[in-house]
């Protein structure tokens, strides 16, 4: 009897280290650093997260049912600048840098999720990438001569915003148009009705939607340096704005990016002309790295990812480096998964898998969740 | 009698000529039959020598030729570098790789017996068919009466050290085999023979005083380290250094797999850090590559304990090109790099770690890779692969 109690009293004495601290709480604050925090379902269906997460994390999303992170030191520093945004200082740009598999992605989708708390507004891009690279059909523009318009991407655009923005779906359908918009010889948008038209208009009319995508996003602009409402601009992958693209004009050559619509847009809302609102962007390697180059390591600094030309376009900004896991923070993901049953086989959850978990990954958080999954 | 003939028969030596024997015994015949034959192998040896010298003098010429480089230019390490080149070989064992020495370095050597004035023989122990042996036994047996008589005279006197008195310290070493001892004195000899050496120098060595005879008993004597060496194929275990601004142990060695060459130091007491020609692990984005260069500390059980520093580099950017081809700019890949520097990381874990060194041979780490990859073949698109054939 006596054995029994003793071993009672070491587990319930141990218990407690193995109890997981998740933070829920859905209310302006960030979590603390080092600490786990959910995004409950609905609010993550709200964000589309399973588009918008890394393939992986959208994945164990749909197999854990939830979506716990972590929370690191680059979010807290996103948050904290996203708490001195006003609409004295000009937009704020911060660019998220770090190695493959650090978190940049992962971060700007806590700092979405973070806006969404504290009700802004959200201009969320998958990536920058699709813009250039995944353009299934062209339009030239009657708006702009020379512009090439992207049907496409611009509806989804759109219904992404409509989508991410129901929390203040009511306040935007208070704010009203500047002015008068002629879509087309029948179509237009007159001065003074709530802005929400514009995103419907784009949304029921594809060919007119790359203009509405510029329209709705000079109408946020005006409405956040009239202080109506605080703008997160948050864009994976924003170096691919400068990069290369696969779009094609009439005499077969490849356009410029400063010849799509949808980038210009995005261009003019990284510009500081604007106040009240936070552009957060990413500098990622996909641009310039070679995908079949399984050696080389190339550079991932923002001059380099940005080149000469976009580097001076968002300049000055708030670098912010994303690195990997200290052995703390491994250990609040493994103890995660542990207790999840994620890391299931009797290996892994020794103290020598657990050893042999860290350093395998490397302390990358990329690799760590891959080889997670496979024990 | 016999010097007689002993004497004509050296006489006959130095004017090259056959010894004749008519007018004498059979006894003396048989001698003199004898010495006719080794006179005659002599002159044939000279002559071949002589053959060889001068074959290999043109040959030098020739070669120097070809390499354009000056006669005096071509010493014998040029000689190797171009024997390596003109006849690149893919055998594994050395001695069976194509060379070109001098003929003294390499044929068979003539024993040659010497004489005195008077035509005898040198040394009486000529007659007993093998004089170094006995020779040595001799030794042998003056030197253990002279240590006798040393240790009787100094017993309890202060006169000499007492580390004198005691027996010799031959710890960590073993007496030279049959074989090498053949090869040290150039002479055969029976197991029997070799027996009874070594019966006499353990009777030496055992011997209270046999330390005033330690350096000669070292002469015969060869370390065990080189026996325990020899387990592994490839590098050594190295030893363990201090570093001495951190004060940290660490241990380094140079090892190879494939193409690529890797120095690898490992420090103790370190994080777990890489730093592979300036890379460090997270740069290395397949698992495989991680999991090789972490195999060493997965097998001792140490992740985290150790730092790695490593440098590679390509090992027949090193070796004698053709001169108008450029060098070739390979390195090792996604896995031959890690497993050089893997098999650096094991010895030198081996090194710093000795209760490792047991798991960490059963699976194989201590071990050099041999393989290379395999030379293609003239006329050939690849090692093995042909052309594929066409009816013309």
């Amino acid at each position: 009897m006596k054995p029994c109690g003793n071993l009672m009293c070491q587990i319930a004495r141990r218990l407690p280290a193995r109890q997981l601290h998740i933070s829920r709480r859905s209310n302006s604050q960030l979590a603390d650093v080092g600490t786990l925090s959910e995004i409950e379902m609905p609010v993550a269906k709200q964000l589309n997260m399973r588009n918008h997460l890394p393939a992986p994390l959208s994945k164990q999303m749909d197999t854990l049912g939830e979506v716990v992170t972590l929370i690191r030191e680059p979010m807290a520093e996103v948050a904290s600048c996203m708490r001195v945004v006003d609409k004295s200082l000009p937009a704020l740009r911060l660019v998220l840098w770090g190695a493959f598999g650090t978190g940049k992605s992962v971060t700007l989708n806590q700092a979405v999720h973070h806006a969404y708390n504290n009700k802004w507004a959200i201009v969320h891009l998958r990536s920058a990438m699709e813009l250039t690279r995944r353009v299934k059909e062209i339009e030239m523009s009657s708006f702009v001569q020379g512009r090439i318009n992207d049907p496409s991407n611009s509806v989804s655009i759109l219904q992404n915003f409509k989508q991410q923005n129901q929390h203040i779906w009511k306040i935007l359908g208070e704010l009203l148009t500047e002015r008068d918009y002629e879509w087309s010889k029948s179509e237009r948008t007159l001065k003074g009705k709530p802005i929400t038209e514009i995103i419907e208009m784009g949304i029921s009319a594809p060919f007119l939607a790359s203009d509405c995508v510029g329209a709705i996003f000079r109408e946020l602009r005006r409405h956040a340096k009239d202080d109506k409402l605080k703008v997160l601009v948050a864009i994976d992958d924003a170096n691919s704005l400068w990069g290369k693209t696969l779009v094609k004009r009439a005499d077969r050559t490849y356009a410029p990016p400063s010849d799509l619509t949808l980038v210009v847009h995005y261009r003019r809302m990284i510009e500081n002309d604007w106040t009240n609102g936070c552009v957060l962007m990413v500098a990622d390697k996909k641009e310039v790295a070679d995908a079949r180059d399984h050696l080389g390591v190339s550079r991932h600094t923002p001059l380099e990812l940005f080149g000469e030309e976009g580097f001076e376009y968002v300049e000055p900004f708030v670098p912010i480096e994303t690195s990997n896991y200290t052995e703390a923070e491994t250990d609040a993901i493994y103890n995660y998964y542990v207790n999840k049953n994620w890391l299931a086989s009797k290996a892994a959850r020794s103290e020598e898998g657990r050893k042999q978990l860290m350093h395998l990954s490397a302390f990358n958080p990329y690799y760590y969740e891959r080889l997670c999954a496979f024990n | 009698m016999l010097r007689i003939v002993l004497a004509r028969s050296s006489r006959a030596m130095s004017s090259a000529s056959p010894a004749s024997a008519s007018d004498s015994d059979t006894s003396v015949r048989k001698i003199g039959k004898a010495l006719e034959t080794y006179l005659k192998h002599s002159q044939q040896h000279v002559a071949m020598m002589e053959k060889h010298r001068a074959e290999f003098e043109t040959g030098r010429r020739h070669l120097a030729k070809m390499m354009s480089l000056d006669i005096h230019e071509l010493d014998q390490e040029a000689i190797d570098r171009a024997i390596l080149y003109l006849f690149p070989s893919g055998l594994t064992d050395p001695n069976a790789r194509p060379v070109m020495r001098p003929p003294d370095e390499i044929l068979p050597k003539f024993q040659r017996f010497t004489f005195d004035e008077e035509g005898k023989p040198e040394g009486s122990r000529f007659f007993t068919l093998s004089p170094k042996i006995y020779g040595l036994l001799s030794d042998i047996g003056v030197k253990t009466h002279s240590v006798m008589k040393f240790y009787d005279e100094h017993v309890g006197s202060r006169s000499v050290n007492r580390s004198d008195l005691e027996p010799a310290n031959l710890s960590g070493s073993q007496w030279v085999t049959a074989d090498k001892l053949k090869k040290k004195l150039s002479e055969k000899f029976s197991k029997e023979l070799y027996g009874q050496v070594i019966i006499a120098f353990e009777h030496l060595a055992s011997l209270p005083g046999s330390a005033i005879e330690q350096k000669f008993l070292m002469e015969f004597r060869e370390p065990m380290t080189a026996s325990t060496g020899s387990k592994l194929f490839g590098p050594a275990i190295p030893e363990v250094h201090v570093c001495a601004v951190t004060n940290r142990r660490y241990a380094e060695v140079t090892t190879r797999c494939k193409d690529t060459r890797a120095t690898v130091k490992v420090t103790d007491a370190g994080k777990g850090k890489f730093d592979i020609d300036g890379l460090q692990l997270h740069d290395f984005r397949h698992l495989q590559a991680r999991e090789i260069l972490l195999a060493p500390m997965i097998v001792s059980q140490s992740l985290g304990r150790f730092d790695v520093t490593a440098t590679t580099s390509c090992i027949s950017n090193t070796l004698p090109e053709a001169p108008n081809k450029a060098p070739l700019m390979r390195s090792g890949g996604m896995s031959a790099l890690p497993r050089a520097v893997r098999h650096g990381t094991a010895l030198c874990v081996a090194a710093l770690q000795p209760e490792a060194i047991e798991p960490l041979r059963l699976s194989g780490l201590l071990t050099l890779d041999p393989r290379k990859n395999e030379r293609s073949k003239v006329n050939q698109p690849g090692a093995r692969a042909k052309w594929i054939w066409k009816r013309r």
